[in-house]
């Protein structure tokens, strides 16, 4: 149909608003609560215009386009509305805008500039409220607030957990949690942008920069395998704040806690600022050229017996050439997966895992099965995916894990299972909750990046794919890291060349345990004490291992006693690159700030290395490189379907869940105190029904070369029975390792 | 002067459900169930009595009952027993003097929209006396089978149940009422959609007022024409009219709608202490009020108070001798919309404050002439740009006022007190 | 959300879910309203954060869900208040009926202003807003939601004696 607006015809379609109308077409409407991603309660009467043929202007955002209809958006009916609601929000803000974060980009003095009328008419006393704690990300000036609701829509809609929310009555409304409640949403620092005036406010960024003063620069999310679109706001070289850059296919409008907080780790104390070497035992600033020559010469010497691990959460990039300048000097043993342990299934895998779906065809499914992940903790975004499918389409959630994680969309079947419980459910689907699933529907398994680090991943992966071919169900391979699929893609494997070239000599082999004698390790951005799946055996190989060289960002203990050398990592702020996300998009992120102290871009470090050992090539070469082998690439699906299987055998042996924990999975989220503090991170354990304790039980844990002690007044969990829930990778708050040698009851 | 709704007010034990039959009480409900008269008849009889709504609005209320979402999902109907309009005190007689009534209409209503459950919700101020007494008769009516499971052996299943509320006036609008009923702050929804095709839990509802519904079973019991022949003149149908404010003897009397003002005034025995009638106010406090002198021969009906510039509204009619302080009044009606505002939508939550705070200002000797201005303004700001009817509530009386009694006002600026004392 | 922690007596259960059995199965929410007020009554006559934090809990609901009806409905009280409420109607139909002078009679005579409670915490004085429908019997009170009508001091003063002495 066609309306007017301003006189000028406009198409709309039949169950459009007047205002999606006009903000498609650039036409400006000013508002307040109305935000194109949450529910329309048209309360501000910001967007009040002119209808022709209607007694009193209309509210824009509520109001259905119909056929011929004339709008104004312009001249003096619509003008005088605006003018009088903003005349009614500014009795009672503090017109406070001098010391109010939100000065320069406050949406209420943008309009107040174009719409107010300065001088007031009220001169009765203005409301005042008292601030309350609501946590250490987001800081509170209630007074400001205009009670346009979108923080609290937010809570209820999209992070689904209401913990914001509107009380009292009246003029006494106010925007507030329950008695001091903190928000614990893995999402919650959203409401920062979403609040229009300076109310709720990023308590990193607060009073730290005047927003006129900043430089925005565009990035890709480094903290899970989504790649979050961002925008990165500097202020002389330093990052002020994080906020989201809108993305249709990814993030929409939002971001996790972990993005928009995650920055803060960067300019911690441990951060390595120079090459270091070392000498008489002690690590000693050095520089680039000294490393160089040492590491080249230590290479050649042991090339057939050197192991090199490196995180997914390199760029491409900083993969391809990795391995490049390895495999050239003859290193083959190279890989990224130090959190797993079963590596059977690797010939079969696909070539870039990945989610296989676009997140947006997620709520077209009918039945999803999602397998050891906690959607709402790991994966923030993806959660919005999840509970828009169960609103929209009603879609039948199921939820199979090691441990009861709670969501914040509606699950209608979960259970609680051990990792050989697991491996068996889908293979007796007869008497389970899976034989309801119809193979005419449109089905989906999502696996959690826990699975891969089980000790039967292989059987689990193998029978998850019958079952998934069974009823014809997508199957989604969620990356542990934000470049994990690229991390196959580039051949940071030990069987596979970038595009997934088989070795036919490296079959069947992993790294670590398939080396029983390793001279030098080559570690890649990982700390031992938390980016492996068995702590003890990495320090192990540290200690006997004749050489060793790390590439780091940060000190941690074991690097400060085992390196040989270590070359100081710019993060990933600091270098550019690019990510293949969960969706095969290879996303470009820039540098933000330069590197700190003397540290460098990886690609940097690399290519120097890679000349000092005669390897030429260059950044050019890479991109053309990467581009070629990705544009190659051809998948099918995701089903890993192994041939020759062994079974889990039977035993009563304790098994070890980890709990991936989104806000410590990375080196710089670990040092985020903000983060570490505020999302539930306390350290946790549960003990198995089988292990009969009481709160007198002292339970032992041999982490790393301590003891550690613990009273046993912990969580005892009755189902899966004979497993031990370990958080992984926490930091501040996390006392137990990644992976303990052995848990002993006294 | 006519009794429907009010015929059992006079009886010994009104609410009981032995008095209740001894007027032929449930017999319309009968009716319906032995004849199985189809759904879309009692809608079309309702319609053709020209019944409309008693709660405010006046909207036809057969016609509303067509609107309903015919597909075969969950159905409501709600009954507003809020009753929160000042001057208006006539659901509460019902509730506690002919509750039956109420029940019978609730069940003919949910019959004909194809609603399982009827709910009526009863304001909180009345937990003490006529949520007692209508719980007791839901109960009477459930032992007598004209409630609940296969209903006098039919396999028909309507389930009547009482709600209470604890206190704003704003859950009386309807849409907030469904929002309470849902366990929330009752905050008015935007329209569209309208209740009847998006209602309580998203559901297709119909809601009405107490007193419509229960004039709802005398209107089954003897037809459109008798119904609508009740009405003076033009007019259609009863109303139960709250007379209150200076009265020799304040009454609620239910009389034909088109009656004559002056009528209504000697059924309670004219002005307090016989001094001149000064304004009235005749349809809550929400509307517009008149001078005496204007309406005295007006018949109250809704057409004939739209031509003097004001409404029927929920049948409150406040009377004011000559002794009454203008200001003070409008202070105090001010007072109550500025309270019991929902704070959602910003002129409503900050233009009533405003409002009142300049009457408090005026009253206590500090305004001046532009303070009038100001009041004028401030209310014209507010009436139309709100999400429900409170805006334009606090806004008319103020408007109004000033427009009949400016004098008043600007004398009280001027001399800082008030004209009548 | 599967924290079931409450304060309620097996009595207060019986009655909330008693409650909930008049709304759809997936509707807890609705039930707030009435429970706040039976918990109220049950609590002389006011709720605190712990009866709200167990509200929610029963019902398996967010606590500020609770925490925002609680704020909403005038007849909750967050703070403490004497035993028996009285609402004096002071809306329009009743100020013309001189209400104004009930409330500062009963103010005097109990020595408090309105909205405060007496020292012995017998009475509390609500500073009624609304107008509480019974406009024909003028001026008008509430004593613990029992109507009081066509009120002179005389009477007020009787009414005030009879309660306090029970
Ligand atoms: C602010 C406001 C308060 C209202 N209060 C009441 C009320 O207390 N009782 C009532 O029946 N209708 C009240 N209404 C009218 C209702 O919204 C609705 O129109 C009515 O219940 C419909 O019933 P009826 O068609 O039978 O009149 C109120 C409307 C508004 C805008
Ligand atoms: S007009 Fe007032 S009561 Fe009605 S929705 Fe707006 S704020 Fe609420
Ligand atoms: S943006 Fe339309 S009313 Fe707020």
């Amino acid at each position: 149909m066609d309306i007017y607006i301003n006189n000028n015809k406009y198409q709309a379609l039949d169950d459009e608003t007047i205002i999606q109308v006009a903000d498609r077409h650039d036409i400006h409407i000013p508002r307040f609560c109305y935000h194109k991603r949450l529910s329309v309660v048209a309360s501000c009467r910001m967007c009040l215009v002119e209808v022709e043929g209607a007694k009193y202007p209309q509210p824009a955002c509520s109001t259905i386009v119909r056929d011929g209809m004339k709008v104004n958006t312009v001249g003096s009916i619509t003008e005088d509305a605006q003018k009088s609601t903003m005349e009614f929000l500014l009795i009672n803000h503090p017109l406070d805008c001098p010391v109010c974060d939100q000065a320069g980009e406050c949406e209420l003095q943008d309009i107040s500039l174009d719409h107010g009328d300065y001088k007031s008419n009220y001169k009765e006393i203005k409301r005042t409220v008292i601030d309350k704690d609501i946590g250490n990300l987001v800081t509170t000036e209630m007074t400001r607030c205009i009670h346009c609701s979108r923080c609290v829509r937010f809570g209820e809609e999209i992070a689904g957990i209401k913990e914001l929310g509107m009380t009292g009555r009246g003029e006494k409304t106010k925007i507030e949690t329950f008695v001091n409640q903190s928000l614990t949403s893995e999402l919650s620092g959203n409401v920062i942008d979403l609040c229009p005036v300076g109310a709720l406010n990023n308590n990193l960024y607060k009073y730290s920069a005047r927003t006129w003063d900043l430089k925005q620069i565009s990035s890709i999310s480094s903290n899970d395998c989504l790649g979050s679109n961002i925008h990165y706001h500097t202020y002389k070289d330093e990052i002020k704040r994080t906020v989201p850059k809108e993305n249709d296919e990814i993030n929409l409008s939002w971001l996790a806690d972990s993005d928009r907080f995650g920055h803060e780790g960067i300019e911690s104390e441990e951060r390595i600022l120079y090459p270091l070497i070392r000498s008489e035992n002690k690590l000693i600033k050095s520089d680039l050229d000294t490393l160089n020559e040492v590491v080249s010469q230590k290479i050649q010497e042991y090339t057939l017996n050197t192991t090199a691990v490196m995180s997914a959460q390199s760029s491409c990039e900083e993969m391809y050439l990795f391995q490049k300048f390895l495999r050239d000097i003859g290193i083959s043993n190279i890989d990224h997966r130090s959190k797993e342990s079963d590596f059977k299934y690797q010939d079969k895998y696909p070539v870039i895992p990945s989610f296989d779906i676009k997140l947006s065809e997620i709520e077209s499914m009918e039945n999803i099965i999602l397998v050891n992940v906690n959607i709402t903790k790991e994966f923030p975004i993806l959660s919005v995916y999840l509970r828009n499918a169960v609103k929209q389409n009603s879609t039948n959630i199921i939820s199979l894990s090691a441990y009861e994680y709670l969501e914040n969309f509606d699950i209608s079947h979960s259970e609680t299972l051990s990792p050989k419980e697991l491996e068996k459910y889908f293979t007796t689907n007869s008497n389970n909750i899976l034989s309801n699933i119809n193979k005419d529907n449109k089905n989906l398994i999502i696996m959690g990046p826990s699975t891969t680090y089980l000790k039967n991943y292989t059987n689990i992966i193998n029978n998850i794919s019958r079952y998934a071919k069974s009823i014809n169900s997508k199957l989604s391979l969620l990356g542990d890291q934000c470049n994990t699929s690229g991390a196959w893609a580039m051949g940071i494997l030990p069987h596979r060349l970038p595009g997934g070239i088989e070795i036919e000599e490296f079959k069947q082999t992993a790294y670590l345990s398939s080396y029983p004698k390793n001279d030098l390790l080559i570690v890649y951005n990982l700390e031992p004490e938390y980016d492996f799946s068995n702590d003890t055996e990495i320090i192990d190989r540290l200690k006997n291992s004749k050489f060793n060289i790390f590439f780091s960002s940060y000190m941690t203990d074991s690097i400060n006693k085992y390196a040989d050398v270590v070359y100081p990592l710019a993060v990933q702020q600091e270098s550019h690159g690019s990510y293949l996300n969960t969706n095969k998009q290879l996303q470009v992120f820039n540098q933000v700030i330069s590197p700190r102290g003397e540290s460098k871009n990886g690609i940097e470090l690399l290519l120097g290395l890679s000349k000092r050992l005669g390897i030429n090539i260059d950044d050019k070469q890479i991109s053309e490189d990467i581009n070629k082998i990705l544009s190659n690439i051809n998948i099918k699906s995701n089903y890993v379907l192994v041939d020759s299987m062994e079974i889990t055998n039977e035993n009563n042996t304790l098994e070890k869940i980890i709990i991936r924990s989104s806000n410590s999975n990375n080196p710089t989220l670990r040092r985020c105190k903000s983060l570490l503090t505020t999302h539930d991170n306390d350290s946790f354990m549960s003990i198995p029904n089988s292990m009969k304790i009481n709160s007198e039980s002292k339970i032992t844990i041999n982490e790393l070369e301590n003891s550690l002690k613990i009273k046993a007044n912990i969580k005892v969990h009755d189902k899966p029975d004979n497993t031990i829930l370990v958080k992984m990778n926490g930091r501040y708050e996390q006392k137990i390792g990644s992976y303990n040698t052995s848990v002993e009851l006294s | 002067m006519t009794n429907l709704c009010t015929s059992t007010f006079s009886l010994k034990n009104p609410s009981s459900i032995e008095t209740y039959l001894s007027q032929d009480g449930y017999s319309s409900w009968k009716q319906i169930i032995s004849k199985q008269i189809p759904k879309s008849e009692v809608i079309t009889i309702i319609k053709e009595s020209g019944l409309k709504g008693k709660g405010g609005a006046g909207f036809s209320t057969g016609l509303k009952w067509s609107f309903i979402n015919s597909s075969d999902q969950q159905k409501y109907l709600v009954c507003n027993s809020d009753e929160s309009e000042p001057g208006t005190c006539k659901d509460r007689d019902i509730l506690r003097y002919n509750p039956h009534a109420v029940i019978e209409g609730m069940l003919i209503a949910s019959y004909a929209i194809g609603a399982s459950v009827g709910y009526n919700y009863l304001r909180g101020e009345f937990i003490g006396d006529q949520w007692i007494v209508f719980n007791k008769a839901v109960k009477e009516a459930y032992e007598y089978n004209f409630i609940g499971e296969n209903i006098l052996k039919s396999n028909l299943c309507i389930e009547i149940v009482p709600l209470i509320g604890a206190g704003a006036y704003i859950v009386g609008e309807e849409t907030a009422m469904l929002e309470s009923i849902e366990g929330k702050r009752g905050m008015p929804r935007i329209k569209p959609p309208f209740p009847a095709v998006q209602g309580l839990y998203g559901k297709p509802t119909i809601i009405n007022n107490t007193e419509t519904l229960a004039t709802v079973p005398y209107i089954i019991k003897n037809g459109s024409e008798w119904y609508k022949n009740l009405g003076v003149n033009d007019s259609d149908g009863v109303k139960m009219f709250c007379m209150s404010g200076h009265l020799n003897k304040p009454s609620v009397i239910e009389a034909p709608l088109g009656v004559p003002f002056s009528k209504l005034l000697d059924e309670c025995d004219g002005v307090l202490d016989n001094k001149k009638l000064k304004a009235v106010i005749p349809g809550g406090s929400s509307v517009p009020v008149v001078k005496g002198e204007d309406i005295m021969e007006t018949p109250m009906d809704y057409e004939s108070l739209m031509k003097i510039g004001t409404m029927l509204g929920s049948g409150g009619i406040i009377i004011m001798d000559e002794s009454t302080c203008m200001v003070s009044v409008l202070e105090r009606i001010s007072r109550f919309y500025y309270a019991e505002s929902c704070g959602q939508c910003t002129p409503c939550r900050e233009g009533t404050g405003w409002l009142y705070k300049t009457l408090v200002k005026i009253r206590s000797g500090n305004g001046d002439q532009s303070d009038l201005d100001l009041l004028n303004k401030v209310a014209n700001q507010i009436e139309g740009h709100c999400i429900c009817a409170l805006g334009d509530a606090a806004a008319m009386p103020v408007i109004s006022f000033l427009k009949h009694f400016w004098t008043e006002f600007e004398y009280y600026v001027d001399k800082k007190q008030s004209m009548v004392i | 959300m599967t924290d079931a922690k409450h304060i309620f007596s097996e009595n207060m259960t019986k009655e909330i879910d008693l409650i909930r059995s008049k709304f759809p199965k997936d509707k807890s929410k609705s039930a707030i309203i009435e429970s706040l007020l039976i918990i109220q009554h049950d609590n002389n006559g006011f709720l605190n954060d712990e009866l709200i934090a167990s509200l929610a809990n029963y019902l398996s609901i967010q606590k500020i869900d609770v925490y925002e009806v609680a704020t909403f409905y005038s007849m909750f009280n967050l703070k403490p208040v004497g035993k028996n409420t009285i609402s004096v109607c002071t809306n329009v139909s009743c100020m013309l009926r001189n209400s104004d002078d009930i409330v500062s009679h009963i103010e005097k005579r109990l020595k408090i202003k309105i909205g405060e409670s007496t020292k012995d915490n017998k009475f509390y004085l609500k500073d009624e807003m609304e107008c509480l429908a019974a406009c024909n019997g003028a001026p008008m009170m509430q004593v613990n939601h029992i109507n009081y009508e066509n009120l002179t001091f005389e009477k007020v003063d009787k009414i005030l004696d009879e309660i306090a002495n029970d």
